[in-house]
């Protein structure tokens, strides 16, 4: 079933997802920006119109930690959330498909490469697109590894020099939600790119439609 | 971009600018972007592009006459279309087409749920309505109707029912393309034909009576290539009052043979209609039926207990499943009805299983339809009507690999309805599973879907990596298994692009008769080859290698 929220598991989670002042969230994410450069020459290489990346909804898992930290920074700055709960056919129906239908917009998340599987093969019914996704290899309590898998339209800086856990998950939610808008887009880039593997722990995404095509509901 | 065989780039051109014509700019795909969304994502040929099937591009009409334009353009330009439905059908080839260069035939914009009729139980639908959304179609709008869908059901009707695609519901509706009533097809041509009762103009029996007047040419368009089909109707199953699953489990490895048996005689008598789900030791406590793979449920060594055990009779194994209190084998039956009958109906079942020395009974709760939203959640949700994707998270994540695989071949091989043909079928293919240093297939042991009523699918699952070494290892395998299987009369009843050659080998009577008919039918129906050559082994004239 799918649940939208007002997220009570984030809330119970207490404080271990949210122990990132503003400032370290900030300071991490600003300092990834600044090595790699907004720039609006980058955008325009961007297949879709600025005003289709508006985020629409955030996808998160909430039995992962990382995934209700991603969740919480994207409600923060106003984008609806949603948990996964392993209905995909819900979500789609109540969620998805009206987001993708109703306008041009953008749908991120942070879920099991299984989940991100169905979800990106379920926006495929109407040709949206992956255009950003990043593994997340996390073992034990050790930084995790990310790794960028599909780079198309944004770019988003998730380096392995943090120095809080906590603070990359955020911080990656406010660069996928502040994705260009109007003139002030500008894509980052990042190295890397290939198929998306199954073998990670967490990926996190962004699909959005096709530049013209979308089909109605 | 890889062009078709035979086709030069400016032939290529003129066919793309030709079909936005047809179907406006927005609906032609040519970008890198855009095609890479038609490939097979469980693909045995990872890595390696020059084997993968790939479009060169796709074509997305949104009405039967856009369909005949387009068809008509490439039957004039010789451009080879290779039409999908919605495009899912993972593990049997995606999307991607039998020959690469191919143009992707979409029909997913072709999306209306035409007719939806609940006193005569059908409905009519075109190539891009889902199983979830009829499913969802049908609740939003009270209909009392379910629809058979497979596991997942983001696939559509009809695509599943052409590549003869099977459900879990009742057994008058899980043979998806038996339950198929009235065609409409567009020919390589162009020219629009309905099948059965539709070729009458003002008959109001297309999904109600099968056959019309003539020879019936329904099947010629099943795993096919002769045309593209844009309607179909299919025969829908009345909502049941209730619905019941009782267990049977017996002690012996032998028990298997009268087990299949009773379970044969009480389904084709139409004593009990749902799927009946079997079950060994390792498939035991019910995962089958629940929502997620509960691994850890097994009982403490019963995994090193099977393994030790390669060859019957399985002494050591029957007496753990003994000492554990489970069954050696087991079946799970379904009934559909009215409670009263149900009980009836389980009280024979029971009568007639107890003839089984040692077989236990295990009644279930009457479940009365429709599933509270409570129940649902730990349903097999397949089993009530329900389209769901839980297929995904119940086989791609196990409490072993809680991140699921890259993907899967399905081999699935006919297997007679007979205990003994399950018992050799283990054995033959644990011991070539063995030999090929592969997981094995069949041990510990599996007995097979019974999706179809009167055999068995013994399905099971070779997982595709990222690594082309452990494809090109896979492949291989999976062609052996292909050929072992046939020399023991079991035949795959589906299968991936990849495969098609291989299975075409073992259907080979008469020196290839039905196949030569196959062509013969290609060449008359198809003269230009245009719609998705190789699909299933039948090549258009000029593309047969000898």
């Amino acid at each position: 079933m799918v649940a939208t929220d007002t997220n009570d598991a984030s809330k119970r989670r207490g404080a271990s997802d949210g122990d990132v002042t503003r400032r370290e969230l900030l300071q991490y994410a600003g300092l990834g920006m600044a090595a790699l450069g907004w720039s609006s020459t980058a955008h325009a290489k961007l297949p879709i119109q600025a005003d289709q990346l508006r985020v629409a909804v955030a996808i998160y898992d909430p039995t992962l930690a990382q995934s209700r930290a991603f969740a919480s920074q994207a409600k923060e700055l106003g984008v609806r959330t949603v948990a996964f709960n392993a209905d995909p056919v819900t979500l789609w129906q109540r969620e998805l498909a009206p987001a993708l239908a109703n306008g041009p917009a953008t749908i991120i998340g942070m879920t099991r490469p299984d989940d991100y599987f169905v979800i990106d093969h379920l926006t495929r019914i109407v040709w949206a697109r992956t255009h950003f996704a990043a593994a997340h290899d996390i073992v034990d309590d050790s930084a995790p590894l990310h790794r960028i898998l599909i780079d198309k339209s944004c770019s988003v800086r998730i380096g392995s020099d943090h120095a809080s856990a906590a603070i990359w998950p955020r911080a990656l939610a406010l660069q996928l939600c502040s994705l260009p808008s109007g003139n002030s887009a500008a894509p980052l880039q990042m190295s890397g790119g290939a198929m998306v593997t199954h073998n990670q722990s967490l990926i996190s995404w962004a699909i959005a439609p096709r530049a013209t095509s979308r089909i109605s509901a | 971009m890889k062009l078709p065989p035979s086709v030069s780039a400016a032939v290529f051109n003129q066919a793309i600018s030709r079909f936005q014509e047809v179907v406006g700019k927005d609906w032609v795909f040519v970008s890198e972007e855009d095609v890479d969304l038609y490939r097979d994502a469980y693909s045995p040929f990872k890595g390696e592009p020059d084997k993968e099937f790939v479009a060169s591009a796709a074509v997305a009409p949104q009405s039967v006459e856009e369909v005949q334009a387009i068809v008509k353009i490439a039957n004039e330009l010789k451009v080879p279309l290779y039409p999908i439905s919605t495009g899912k059908n993972l593990g049997y080839g995606g999307s991607a087409p039998a020959m690469s260069g191919s143009v992707v035939l979409d029909l997913k914009r072709m999306n209306r749920i035409i007719e939806v009729n609940e006193v005569n139980a059908y409905v009519l639908v075109e190539p891009g309505v889902s199983y979830m959304d009829l499913d969802q179609h049908l609740r939003e709008k009270g209909y009392r109707l379910w629809v058979d869908t497979p596991d997942p059901g983001w696939g559509s009707l009809i695509g599943n029912a052409l590549e003869r695609g099977g459900g879990w519901t009742s057994s008058n509706y899980r043979d998806h393309w038996a339950a198929h009533c009235g065609m409409e097809v567009v020919l390589p041509s162009g020219e629009l034909v309905r099948t059965g009762m539709g070729a009458m103009p003002a008959a109001r029996t297309w999904q109600q009576y099968k056959h019309g007047f003539g020879p019936q040419v329904d099947g010629i368009f099943s795993q096919s290539n002769y045309g593209v089909c844009t309607k179909m109707g299919f025969w829908l199953m009345p909502q049941p009052e209730a619905s019941y699953i009782g267990i049977v489990q017996v002690p012996k490895y032998e028990d298997l043979i009268p087990l299949v048996e009773t379970v044969n005689y009480l389904e084709n008598a139409e004593l009990f209609t749902g799927l009946p789900i079997f079950f060994g030791p390792l498939t035991y406590n019910k995962y089958i039926r629940g929502p997620v793979v509960a691994a850890e449920a097994l009982p403490d060594g019963l995994v090193e207990t099977l393994m030790k055990f390669e060859k019957p009779p399985y002494t050591a194994l029957e007496k753990f499943c003994a000492d554990h209190k489970m069954g050696m084998w087991g079946v799970e039956i379904q009934f559909y009805g009215p409670p009263e009958v149900i009980e009836a109906q389980w009280a024979y079942c029971k009568k007639r299983f107890s003839a089984i020395p040692g077989a236990t009974m295990e009644d279930g709760e009457m479940l009365t339809m429709p599933l509270s939203e409570e129940k649902a959640k730990t349903a097999h949700k397949v089993t009530y009507g329900i389209a769901n994707l839980e297929a995904f998270v119940a086989v791609g994540r196990t409490p072993a690999n809680p991140n699921g695989s890259a993907g899967h071949l399905c081999f699935a091989p006919i297997i007679p309805r007979d205990g003994r043909e399950i018992l050799k079928a283990q054995q033959v293919f644990a011991e070539l599973a063995k030999e090929l240093q592969i997981g094995v297939p069949g041990w510990p042991p599996i007995v097979g879907m019974t999706n179809f009523t009167r055999s068995f699918v013994f399905t099971f699952n070779f997982p595709v990596s990222e690594d082309p070494a452990v494809n090109e290892k896979t492949r291989a395998a999976f062609k052996t298994l292909v050929k072992t299987a046939a020399e023991h009369g079991w035949g795959e009843y589906r299968t991936p692009p990849a495969f098609y050659e291989t299975i075409k080998e073992t259907y080979s009577f008469n020196n290839f008769a039905l196949h030569r008919l196959h062509e013969t039918l290609k060449d008359a129906i198809d003269p230009n080859g245009i719609i998705s050559p190789g699909r299933y082994a039948i090549w258009p004239k000029n593309m047969r290698k000898s």
